[in-house]
């Protein structure tokens, strides 16, 4: 039972977050441009006469601001999130229901780096604790974790894609390979479902470099934590107990140190998600990699209120996402909420 | 009350703790480094205000060397295409930099203290509503919502740190709390209590001198994510306007001259980089001063 209330909570809480971001946006809206329907059109919403007073309508601009809000949040749950003049007027659904996969696309394999190498170097780290590899480690972490996202791209935009020539410089896949059909929405998977190997090699190696410059800005926070976390956790007494018993140091550290000392960085997985996320609007503008990042950029450039509103919306709202996904991880390895 | 060896045995424990932050090299290195961005943006502020110029260059001047030179020593970070130095451009932004750091850390600070010690002394309703509060807006995606905030405001580096100042609080009320909540169960909170002092009294005359300490280490640590955080914002064109110079905002305009002098874009990196380790190092240190001591 204690596990249901446990998700329950997570649950409303999540949907209080949402409501904040809904509410936050809300009033933003009302303060733009000095006329609420240029939130749903962009600035040049006096050239669309009839579509402004089709939208007055429709969400009773003309209306008290509560009435307002309750068919602003309606049309959010409808998919309505206006119309983006950035990108000649398509709905800003369309233009977010392109670019999204792809952005989740380089979050996930940065995600995995990120993990993968922060708890490589974590475990290094701690292995050789208070050695000049530990040294080495930090300074590497410390400069990743001080770096802009936007700085680290560059850099290996320089040495990798114009220095070594290794990976192509920009874009989500190469222009002369067919595009895959629509499956899921996501193309690297669509691909891999058709078969089509041209675009899912391109599509790796486009994303290589965004998310190798995501995760190095982020896997500092799991080595950082792993590390005092195993060197705190090889002074309980279970792992006394263990070398007592006579088992090899390895054995020790792995099986019985690790194991433990992975539960914290379960909790970090949610901010790291978060940087990741965000982190896109930087990376996705240095890469040229057609995402959301990149749309948001594109949108603030262009004062294209709708597209960046819409934006923030579903950037929290993946954020959320993951944010419960990670809660609910973390009732999965730690049997301490599961059984307390 | 206040007895006389009092000053003395606090300034001992000062000299201590300098001494352990000295021993420490990294809090050192850390010191060094922000002192230098302290000094230089405190000079360059100065310097602006009085009309005096201090750089080799002026820093909206076109044409004081040639187009896009390589770094030389009459230009120590090269020129832009415009023909501006771009070391006399860094100087100038350093003080929009560490003053948005400071001013949004220490609002965060204020605004975290008193809702926080608040919170944990009045509990109750009060102190869940509070609490669920920050919650919620801690939840929230801080570059995002920044981004929509700065929009709605109009860009400019006031406005950047005013949509920071709204968000940025709600790990320091954490914080505070919990500190508030430790220092709550001592003995002369109760002897306070008991001889008639209000909350607001007890708050300010016994709580807050006895968690800033923490409040500070995690406030130094902060400094660097804030600049971080607003050269974010500036790069995305949300801070000065040209001609104008701020660090993330030259990292975006020179990174199309990435090919050609690949040294544009990267130093202000470097720069905004050099001043976040600065204050890690330096919060690091402090805190491992602390533990020790």
């Amino acid at each position: 039972m204690n596990l249901l209330s446990y998700v329950l909570r997570r649950l409303l809480f999540a949907s209080f977050v949402l409501l904040a971001v809904v509410t936050i946006t809300f009033v933003l809206s009302h303060n733009l441009g000095g006329n609420v329907i240029v939130a749903w059109l962009g600035k040049t919403a006096s050239l669309h006469p009839q579509l402004a007073q089709l939208y007055a309508e429709k969400y009773h601009l003309n209306d008290p601001v509560l009435v307002q809000y309750y068919y602003y949040v309606l049309g959010l749950l409808q998919g309505n999130l206006g119309f983006s003049p950035s990108r000649g007027f398509i709905p800003v659904l369309t233009v977010i229901s392109q670019t999204l996969p792809l952005t989740l696309q380089i979050v996930f394999f940065a995600f995995v780096i990120s993990l993968g190498l922060g708890a490589l170097l974590g475990v290094v780290s701690a292995r050789y604790g208070h050695t000049k590899i530990d040294g080495g480690i930090r300074a590497f972490y410390l400069a990743g974790y001080a770096s802009p996202p936007f700085f680290i791209a560059l850099v290996l935009l320089i040495v990798f894609a114009y220095g070594f020539k290794l990976l192509p410089s920009g874009g989500a896949f190469d222009p002369s390979v067919q595009q895959p059909t629509l499956i899921t929405g996501i193309p690297l998977i669509d691909s891999l479902i058709e078969g089509n190997w041209a675009y899912f090699v391109s599509g790796i190696r486009h994303a290589i470099l965004p998310s190798l410059a995501l995760a190095l800005v982020t896997f500092g926070v799991v080595t950082r934590v792993l590390r005092s976390s195993l060197l705190e956790v090889m002074h309980m007494n279970y792992i006394r107990t263990a070398r007592a018993r006579g088992l090899d140091e390895n054995t020790v550290f792995y099986k019985h140190a690790l194991r433990n000392a992975l539960i914290p960085v379960v909790t970090l997985s949610s901010i790291i998600l978060t940087w990741l996320i965000t982190g896109t609007i930087f990376v996705e503008n240095v890469f040229a990699y057609p995402g959301m990042g990149q749309y948001v950029v594109h949108a603030l450039l262009a004062q294209d209120y709708p597209g960046i509103l819409g934006t923030t919306i579903v950037f929290a709202l993946v954020i959320v996402i993951g944010n419960l996904a990670a809660d609910l991880l973390y009732v999965v390895v730690d049997p301490q909420i599961r059984l307390g | 009350m206040e007895t006389s060896p009092l000053p003395a045995k606090r300034a001992s424990r000062v000299g201590s703790f300098l001494s352990l932050v000295r021993k420490n090299k990294e809090a050192l290195v850390g010191a060094v480094i922000v002192g230098i961005f302290f000094v230089t943006a405190i000079v360059a502020e100065i310097a602006n205000v009085f009309g005096i110029q201090i750089t080799p260059y002026s820093p909206l001047q076109q044409d004081v060397g040639p187009v896009l030179a390589a770094p030389s020593i009459s230009h120590i970070f090269g020129t832009d295409l415009l023909g501006r130095d771009v070391f006399s451009r860094i100087i100038v932004a350093t003080p929009n930099d560490v003053a948005v750091g400071i001013s949004v850390v220490g609002v965060a600070l204020l605004v975290g203290v008193i809702i926080g010690s608040i919170a944990a002394f009045r509990g109750g309703l009060l102190d869940e509503f509070l609490m669920r509060f920050t919650d919620v807006i801690f939840a929230l995606p801080v570059l995002v919502i920044a981004m929509v905030i700065a929009v709605t405001l109009g860009p400019g580096v006031t406005h950047m740190m005013v949509a920071l100042m709204i968000i940025w609080w709600p790990p320091y009320a954490r914080l505070a709390r919990g500190e508030a909540l430790k220092v709550s169960h001592q003995n002369y909170i109760d002897s306070a209590r008991l001889s008639g002092a209000g909350t607001w009294k007890i708050i300010t005359k016994h709580v807050v001198p006895n968690i800033s300490v923490t409040m500070l280490v995690y406030a130094t640590l902060d400094i660097g994510t804030v600049i971080l955080l607003y050269a974010g914002l500036s790069y995305l064109g949300l801070s000065v306007s040209p001609p104008f110079p701020d660090w993330g905002e030259m990292v975006s305009s020179y990174q199309d001259y990435l090919i050609v002098s690949p040294w544009l874009p990267i130093i202000p990196g470097l720069v905004i980089a050099t001043g976040v380790i600065g204050f890690s190092l330096l919060g690091d240190g402090i805190r491992d001063a602390l533990l020790a001591s």
